[in-house]
């Protein structure tokens, strides 16, 4: 047997070690199906590089607080015909809400030359309280409704619902998380405006969310979801907003996970109310990592909004096919061809996208 | 716009201190360590988080005894230099009284994370699947199994080889422990590689090399691999 030890080895542990910061560069082309062309779509969805800041502070009884920042720069070489398309895709008079495009906002938008822009996407601190039972973090981070608090698609070409039923994935604000014996739990108080570039509140906007689910531990796991707040939804997840007022938006919704085999099974279901119209969300995905070659996992994904469940033709439902291929722990290729089957202004539309996704030094 | 700037650098800096070496995804962390941390060591008052790599401690000088020891090479899935292990260090008050530490591991379906808590001289206390894809994954998680390797320490680990799948000492504790699996015993494998990996990491990092004696003698008496 080995000679004894001093029972401190563990004080040999670097204080930086307790942090660690990586780079990010993401390129992602779209393309149109145009007849038999294919268009190059005048959209950068997630052109950026970035970095992310993830810290642990800790004294001598232990952790007492998480923070983690986490930016990006993208490059939107097509903004302004991104607003055009969000104008046209938005038809808001449709849907007869008591609102108006903020016409200023956008004029401002389309006449902006270059720029250099920024994202905050994570930047909280989580203060651990009650020995993990009753935690406070303040700072943006995601919303506690759905799916989206559980998976990472920060990288990921495939999104969950989070843009149709909150109107963004993070938000500014304070929330109450914690793991009790049975079950993880987050209640959040946000400002209902997205708030990538800055905080603030508009229009007297503001959020409440909160979800309760299973541990993530386990293989079959379920949540809980509410939300009730006056948001201002933001351009296809952008710091940018149409809207002069905010919307009034009720949720309810259920989430589940299951890990079987090498299949992961993802289903979120919303319903609730934007303004006066009934709206019902749904969302079941497949990932498939193939067992022999673990680098290569295919995607399958079903989205459907529906905007007004009086109103026939009201959905946006979109299925999406992927693949992605694991280069090296930092390099992701992924593609994806995505066939939206009912567009907001009618017709189909179908989009070919692709990703380079780099995450280290 | 300049505010804008002038915001995004206080925030920047009110996040805190310097930027450490760069690191890669991180290995394998516990999804839940406050509930783990009181499930494990009922005990304890409270636990520090650290993040090591074999690329910041050793580089590749260490990447290959590490590999040497655990008699196979390591797969680019999951096992690069630059991967952070995550250790969970245990504290009552302000004394050291165990560790948490996972590995991740390349399973039958995919990933698994097997998640280990020693004492202070590696030994093990507790053993359990954070996550794993086995059709059969409640037996790989059920206690009958995973509470047979408390007690193991690296020392037993050494007499195993993953490339062979094989002890080569039937008297070590370790040869009594089964596949609980019916299908094949490609996970279970997969779980005693991982363990054994995890084991040389923590006395690496942590542990101050207290098991390499018996490495070097288990080496000497050819048994291993």
């Amino acid at each position: 047997m080995p000679r004894s030890w001093a029972t401190d080895e563990g004080k040999k542990v670097k204080s930086h070690e307790s942090s660690f910061f990586y780079k990010e560069v993401v390129f992602s082309p779209e393309y149109l199906f145009d007849g038999d062309n294919l268009r190059f779509r005048e959209i950068d969805p997630a052109n950026s590089v970035g970095f992310e800041y993830f810290r642990i502070f800790s004294g001598e009884y232990g952790d007492w607080v998480t923070t983690d920042l986490q930016v990006r720069f993208p490059i939107m070489i097509h903004r302004k015909k991104l607003f055009r398309n969000a104008s046209a895709n938005f038809n808001l008079t449709n849907f007869n809400l008591n609102t108006d495009v903020d016409r200023n906002k956008m004029d401002d938008t389309l006449t902006t030359e270059w720029r250099v822009m920024y994202e905050i996407h994570n930047a909280y601190a989580n203060f651990k309280l009650n020995d993990g039972r009753s935690n406070i973090k303040i700072g943006h981070f995601d919303v506690p409704f759905g799916l989206e608090p559980l998976i990472d698609t920060h990288p990921t070409l495939l999104q969950t619902q989070a843009s149709k039923n909150i109107g963004f994935k993070r938000d500014w604000g304070f929330s109450v998380n914690g793991a009790l014996p049975s079950f993880d739990y987050e209640v959040a108080a946000t400002l209902g405006t997205g708030g990538m570039e800055k905080i603030s509140r508009e229009d007297g906007s503001y959020l409440l969310s909160g979800r309760i689910g299973t541990p993530s531990s386990e293989n079959f796991q379920y949540g809980f979801s509410l939300l009730y707040g006056r948001v201002f939804p933001s351009v296809f997840g952008t710091g940018d907003y149409l809207f002069e007022e905010a919307l009034l938006r009720k949720r309810v919704g259920l989430d589940s996970q299951y890990l079987y085999r090498p299949y992961l099974f993802k289903v979120e279901i919303a319903y609730g109310k934007d303004e006066d119209r009934h709206v019902l969300s749904s969302l079941f995905e497949v990932d498939y990592t193939v067992p022999k070659y673990q680098k290569w996992q295919l995607e399958a994904q079903i989205k459907s909004f529906i905007n007004d469940l009086e109103k026939g033709g009201s959905d946006d439902t979109t299925m999406t096919l992927g693949v992605s291929y694991k280069m090296t722990n930092e390099v992701t290729l992924r593609a994806n061809y995505i066939h939206d089957f009912n567009l907001r202004l009618g017709g189909e539309e179908d989009i070919l996208g692709f990703q380079l996704y780099y995450y280290g030094q | 716009m300049r505010k804008g700037i002038g915001f995004l650098v206080i925030l920047i800096i009110l996040m805190g201190g310097f930027v450490c070496p760069a690191l890669a995804a991180v290995g394998c962390t516990l999804r839940d360590p406050d509930r783990d941390v009181r499930r494990l060591f009922p005990q304890s008052t409270g636990y520090k988080t650290t993040f090591i790599a074999i690329k910041e401690r050793g580089g590749e000088k260490l990447l290959k005894r590490i590999e040497e020891k655990l008699g196979e090479g390591f797969e680019p899935i999951y096992e690069t230099i630059d991967v952070p292990y995550a250790f969970y260090t245990i504290l009552k008050q302000k004394e050291i009284i165990g560790y948490i530490h996972g590995v991740n591991q390349k399973g039958e379906f995919g990933g698994l994370q097997l998640i280990l808590a020693t004492d202070l001289a590696g030994k093990i206390l507790s053993f359990y699947c954070q996550r794993i894809t086995n059709p059969e994954s409640k037996k790989y998680r059920d206690p009958k199994f995973t509470d047979q390797f408390k007690g193991l320490t690296l020392a037993d680990f050494y007499f195993y080889d993953p490339q062979k799948g094989n002890i080569s000492d039937t008297t070590n504790p370790l040869s009594r422990i089964k596949n609980p699996g019916q299908r094949n015993d490609t996970d279970f494998k997969a779980i005693l590689r991982g363990l054994k990996k995890n084991l040389i990491i923590f006395d690496e990092f942590i542990g101050g090399n207290r098991y390499d004696e018996v490495y070097e003698r288990i080496k000497a008496h050819g048994k291993h691999h």
